[in-house]
């Protein structure tokens, strides 16, 4: 039961991570390889803000700080690297580097912690539920729906898919594509800010926060076929792989097999999990 | 080697040689090691540059190398430490080769499943080798008893080996590998690298594996990275999980981007110039020398893309290989081969003008659409035949149906072609090398590479280039001669391909196509963006290459060059051929009418 509970969070933990890299990914072909360097500034942030103004109070304001830098780094560096995968990738991991050291300069390398703002626990099916992490658990959740509404059932959404399916066609259809490649890129930031407060009371807050779920986030958001509802299995199968080898095997055996099985899914369905192929009629 | 390239070298010599003896024992064991991650730079430059595989995780090839020499020479304890060290030369070699051979084989299984799924991109690539280099750290460090866990392993340095020693040792390795790898780069193999790298499927299409070519330089360049960190952990005594870490991969391709890339003296200079700096500031400034590090890499990346070197070491090998003729200036000069040289079986004519291609029942399609619904056609040699049909009939994707086995849906194509059988689902380079050659409707040509040099390689048909040859003069059929005066492409044997217009790109895509001497030449519009006069010129070299045997087919949309020019038409509409016959019967044809300009209500 354990296990299933660490599966369960593992996976909301991976899909809040991949929801900002997915969207990102998906509209503008950046790889944002800062992603959790934008988490670490945004947990940072938090732990100044909180103590003062309130956890959620803090987290708003890490949206905000991550959104601004992400705004920034859009418009000095990665629009010159428009549509060019291999650069973008390069410039936000040396984004990530800095990003990262900079802190470590600020704060030291020491771990932190910070407090929780939904203490206690309660029961249910024979066991026992921390609070907080059901609510990160309903946030992914409603993370994901959002995301779907969005895209399917509003205007904006519409505007964004467009841009996803043909940029030059959406450009001359009279959207301002670098205005909602821009917003894209600002909003996946802010998110890995917001999310970065959100799993601060679950993990030790160091410098090179988070580091260890972009690799997880990235294999899962490389199987999914693009579509959402293949990012939230991807992200679930990873997941139970990496809790399921640490629980059974060891930790480290964990971080080689979630490679695997993204590569191996990835050689058995090389468009990546997408269940509409499958309802689809083959000739 | 002219002059002036042997005054470099001797002088570059002399330098190396002297300086230990200007610099203390501390400088001798900083610059060996500068030169050891020197080693790593051109290989990574080999594997990114010139292949065009983006190695973030470059660092776990050098981690094996000196984890292999480390674990070999030394006894742990059960929690890991180091508690005797074996020090015969023996374990020493044994340590060197494990470690290479590991790198080697896992470099071929990590490459092979990057670079053979069909989804492979730089973003498979990068995520994956950065995973296998984060996930090496880990389990290097949970795993004590393999290399001493967080604590590594030390103390076993090759006895008996002064830093004089190691200065002179490394200097020659980083000679010997610099020396190679500007063998390999500017010879034939080189070029097929570059193409590889600039457009895989083109090379495809001209009959080259280009996944194994990646393949192979991959592995080539994680072999010599781990014999460089093995002969690092044999220099210094140490081995742990930081020559595994992303930090030093990263640092790698820092070297790489700010020394500019595809240069090879470029990263060198790079690696050996910042790791000197990096050695003195890391120790003080660790975390101000990791922010100098990564702005470097996002200024390199966003705003020199040459690198912060590149434009020099390019000038100067320029200067010092001016009086290397560029290949190529010879296309005009080129021997006189016959056309049709057919080493391996009769010439396609004397069958009497059989089919060399059939195909019935030909489907492709997916989900419940259907863009070829049925296909029966046979080409034949020696015949000029046109497909033909309005947007959207499935022309373009009939030729990829033929020239890629396996993407069609059900149904057959025989390739009844001289020489090896092929198989049932053949790849594409197979099927070019059996002597199919294809043009791209959007020319499709290899950016960095000049017309003699993509001329060259088309030549070869996917025989493997020598690695260490140039070759000086391209020889060329006649008829491909024709087809470079025709296009205007005579006089820029020595331009980039990047750098010709449209029209150029077009004339040097059929050029291709036909100096890979093929028996079968499948082209998607050719005359594309041609003048009358061009088209003109264009149908009189299909005639001949029709003349000498071969089977031509043609795809396009001009129905007046079309009726000119060929022998035979099919009219494909809605995936199948509604009408096969001479361009008249064709021309008359209710069918046809219908199909281009749809049927009357009444």
């Amino acid at each position: 039961m354990t296990v299933l509970i660490s599966m369960i969070n593992t996976s909301a933990t991976t899909l809040l991570v991949l929801m900002g890299l997915a969207i990102v990914l998906g509209l503008m072909h950046i790889v944002n390889l800062a992603q959790t360097g934008f988490m670490a500034v945004g947990v940072y942030t938090g732990l100044e803000i909180g103590p003062r103004l309130g956890f959620w109070t803090g987290a708003l304001i890490a949206a905000i700080v991550t959104g601004l830098l992400g705004a920034a780094a859009e418009t000095l560096l990665l629009r010159r690297v428009r549509e060019r995968m291999l650069e973008t990738m390069l410039a936000t991991w040396g984004l990530s580097l800095v990003l990262t050291q900079v802190i470590q300069l600020r704060y030291g390398p020491d771990s932190r912690v910070m407090a929780t703002p939904l203490h206690g626990s309660f029961h249910l099916f024979g066991t026992t539920w921390q609070k907080y992490r059901v609510l990160l658990v309903v946030a992914a959740v409603l993370l994901i729906v959002a995301m779907w509404a969005l895209t399917r059932f509003t205007r904006v959404g519409l505007r964004v898919r467009m841009c996803m399916a043909d940029p030059d066609l959406a450009e001359d259809s009279g959207i301002n594509t670098s205005l909602v490649r821009q917003t894209t890129f600002v909003l996946g930031c802010a998110l890995a800010g917001f999310v970065g407060v959100l799993l601060g009371p679950i993990s030790g807050i160091s410098p090179n926060y988070a580091g260890n779920l972009l690799i997880p986030a990235f294999l899962a958001v490389m199987m999914s076929g693009r579509t959402l509802h293949g990012l939230v299995i991807s992200g679930v199968v990873l997941s139970i792989v990496q809790v399921g080898f640490a629980y059974w095997s060891k930790p480290a055996y964990a971080t080689v097999a979630v490679i695997a099985v993204a590569v191996v899914v990835l050689g058995v369905l090389p468009d990546g999990i997408d269940l509409r192929r499958f309802r689809r009629v083959h000739v | 080697m002219s002059r002036s390239v042997t005054a470099a070298a001797a002088a570059i010599a002399v330098v190396v040689l002297v300086t230990p003896f200007l610099s203390g024992t501390y400088y001798q064991q900083l610059l060996a090691q500068a030169f050891l991650y020197a080693i790593v730079a051109v290989s990574l430059d080999f594997v990114w540059g010139y292949a065009g595989v983006p190695d973030l995780g470059h660092a776990l090839w050098f981690g094996i190398g000196a984890l292999s020499v480390g674990h070999t020479t030394t006894v742990l304890s059960d929690v890991g430490l180091v508690t005797e060290v074996h020090g015969s030369a023996g374990r020493y070699l044994v340590g060197v080769v494990i470690g290479v051979v590991t790198a080697t084989v896992l470099a071929a299984i990590v490459a092979r499943l990057c670079l053979s799924s069909r989804r492979s991109n730089d973003f498979y690539i990068v995520v994956v080798t950065l995973a296998l280099a984060t996930a090496a750290v880990t389990v290097y460090d949970q795993t004590p008893g393999l290399g001493g866990g967080e604590n590594g392993l030390f103390g076993f340095n090759l006895p008996g080996v002064s830093s004089l020693g190691w200065y002179y040792i490394t200097a020659a390795m980083l000679a010997v590998t610099v020396a190679v790898a500007l063998v390999v780069v500017r010879s034939d193999f080189g070029l097929l690298m570059r193409a590889v790298r600039d457009n895989a499927p083109r090379a495809r299409y001209l009959g080259y594996n280009d996944v194994n070519v990646k393949i192979w330089v991959f592995t080539a360049g994680a072999a010599v990275t781990a014999l460089a960190g093995a002969a690092f952990a044999m220099m210094t005594g140490v081995a742990n999980d930081g020559q595994f870490s992303f930090t030093l991969a990263t640092s790698m391709l820092v070297w790489v981007a700010v020394g500019g890339r595809a240069t090879i003296v470029g990263p060198m200079i790079g690696a050996i110039v910042m790791s000197l700096a990096g050695a003195k500031l890391n120790e003080q400034f660790p975390a101000q020398w990791t922010i100098i590090e990564g702005a470097l890499l996002i200024a390199v990346v966003v705003f020199i893309p040459g690198g912060l070197l590149g434009p020099l070491v390019r000038l100067a090998g320029r200067l010092l290989a001016h009086r290397h003729p560029p290949r190529g200036r010879v296309i005009a000069a080129a021997p006189a081969e016959p056309d049709r040289p057919a080493p391996d079986g009769p010439a396609p004519d004397a069958d009497g003008g059989g089919p060399v291609i059939r195909i019935r029942d030909l489907v492709f399609g997916y989900g419940s659409l259907r863009v070829l619904d049925g296909v029966a056609l046979d080409v034949v040699a020696g015949e000029l035949l046109c497909v033909v049909g309005p947007n959207g009939a499935g022309k373009s994707t009939l030729t990829n149906v033929i020239t890629d086995g396996r993407l069609r849906s059900r149904g057959t194509v025989e390739f009844l072609l001289p020489g090896r059988r092929l198989g049932d689902r053949p790849a594409p380079h197979e099927i070019a090398r059996a002597g199919v050659g294809r043009k791209f409707q959007i020319p499709s040509v290899f950016a960095s590479l000049t017309v003699a040099e993509a001329l060259l390689l088309a030549d070869r048909r996917g025989a493997l280039p020598s690695p260490w040859r140039r070759s000086a003069t391209v020889g060329v059929a006649p008829s491909v001669i024709d087809i470079v005066r025709i296009a205007g492409l005579a006089g820029r044997a020595d331009t980039p391909s990047a750098d010709l217009s449209h029209g150029l790109r077009q004339g040097l895509e059929v050029a291709m196509a036909v100096a890979a001497r093929p028996r079968v030449i499948i082209l998607d519009e050719p005359t594309a963006g041609l003048t009358a006069h061009e088209r003109h010129d264009i149908g009189q070299v299909l005639e001949h290459l029709r003349d000498i045997g071969i089977a031509v087919v043609l795809i396009e949309h001009d129905l007046d060059f079309v009726i000119r020019v060929s022998d035979r038409v099919v009219v494909l509409h809605g995936g199948r051929v509604i009408e096969d016959g001479p361009p008249e019967t064709v021309r008359g044809s209710d069918a046809v009418r219908s199909a281009y300009l749809g049927t009357a209500v009444r």
